[in-house]
């Protein structure tokens, strides 16, 4: 029956900055990696791609998504542009918000980011591979 | 929604499109039986077709359209109705399958949940251990995110789109939102058929999704505080409620990280 009352926090995740031990041998490489073209319905096409830059020192591998892009996005309307200009950036800095501060998942989602959210987990398989 | 932590990690994800949204399966076990999850999809495409409201040969188009009688669908069909009408009086009407319409009705509400409970029997049936089933954004997890030693589920803020209102961690949990983001689904107060004020958006966990979307569902359309007076008196689940001011009240157990 107890309630716990708290005031909504403005960035309940705080992005707690990986220590980079200085190590020996390093060797960085970057990859880009497309995601599936996914039909958003009733705003049409869109489609994910990522930057991946894998850092390796000694057995150590961590991989880390730098960028995000949206090669093909809803343009055909004006009610789909108008949300591909505000949704998508939105979007992309949630995606790697998530990745630093280590989201797995995200309950509540919407009609686009769904879209998003596949052709960006397609990105991700094939990232997963290299 | 997105999953976008990477780094070294075993196992297999799969997407796939079913009951109009996407499915993302994430396995963190070692050597995946992936004959499991063609299993685990082919049940959830069984579910959309014998459920959907948008396919015209699905048991429920056809008990809608006087076509088929109850005694004559089939018995998980009559399964799911019965548990709905129990919901319904748990939640003292504010989740019906007729919300939408006295003529006709739609379980989708608790069948895309109780799906992803039946696809995560699936999945441990074939010795899974650590996996999430996300059906657009409602989820099942199971064991922990491999190499880490639980899931971690943001709840999407509902007013910012880019920042995450709390962290929820947990094993085996089931964590449905709902709330008056932009989708094209609106739920609304089926006692009065408008939508409820004075709430953003109702968060719960428990231990079964299907039930957790219902509760999350009718709680929303209660509105304001009286959803989260409700939500504290479940047993078994826990819940966060964000008000229409940005208060968020959650019951005692809500497993907020």
């Amino acid at each position: 029956m107890k309630k716990a009352i708290t005031t909504l926090f403005g960035a309940a995740v705080i992005a707690l900055p990986t220590g980079n031990a200085a190590a020996a041998q390093k060797k960085v490489l970057t990859k880009k990696f497309t995601g599936s073209t996914v039909d958003t319905g009733r705003y049409g096409l869109l489609r994910v791609a990522i930057v991946v830059r894998k850092t390796i020192v000694g057995k150590k591998v961590t991989r880390r998504i730098t960028s995000i892009t949206v090669p093909v996005y809803p343009n055909d309307t004006d009610r789909s542009a108008f949300i591909s200009q505000n949704a998508i950036p939105v979007l992309i800095r949630e995606a790697l918000q998530a990745q630093r501060a280590r989201i797995d998942l995200v309950s509540g989602a919407t009609y686009t980011s769904d879209a998003f959210a596949t052709s960006l987990q397609a990105a991700i398989v094939a990232e997963k591979k290299w | 929604m997105v999953s976008a932590a990477v780094g070294v990690r075993p196992g297999i994800r799969r997407v796939e499109h079913v009951m109009g949204i996407p499915i993302v399966v994430d396995v963190r076990d070692e050597d995946v039986d992936a004959a499991a999850l063609e299993r685990m999809f082919a049940w959830l495409r069984w579910v959309d077709a014998t459920f959907s409201t948008y396919k015209d040969d699905s048991e429920i188009s056809r008990l809608n359209r006087g076509e088929l009688a109850l005694e004559d669908s089939a018995s998980v069909v009559r399964w799911v109705l019965e548990r709905c009408e129990e919901l319904r009086g748990e939640t003292r009407g504010y989740f019906d399958v007729r919300a939408g319409s006295p003529l006709t009705i739609d379980p989708s509400g608790f069948v895309k949940g109780w799906s992803v409970d039946r696809a995560t029997d699936i999945l441990q049936e074939a010795g899974l251990r650590n996996f999430a089933v996300n059906a657009g954004g409602d989820m099942r997890l199971s064991g922990r995110a491999v190499p880490e030693t639980c899931w971690r589920v943001g709840i999407q803020h509902p007013l910012q789109r880019d920042k995450i209102a709390a962290v929820v961690e947990g094993n085996d949990l089931a964590v449905a939102t709902s709330g008056a983001y932009e989708r094209g689904e609106h739920v609304l107060d089926p006692h009065t058929g408008r939508a409820p004020r004075g709430i953003l958006s109702v968060t719960v966990v428990g231990p079964e999704l299907g039930t957790a979307d219902a509760y999350a569902t009718a709680a929303f359309a209660m509105g304001g505080e009286a959803a989260a007076h409700w939500t504290a008196r479940l047993h078994g689940y826990d819940a966060m409620t964000i008000l229409a001011d940005e208060t968020v009240l959650t019951t005692a157990g809500f497993p907020a990280a």
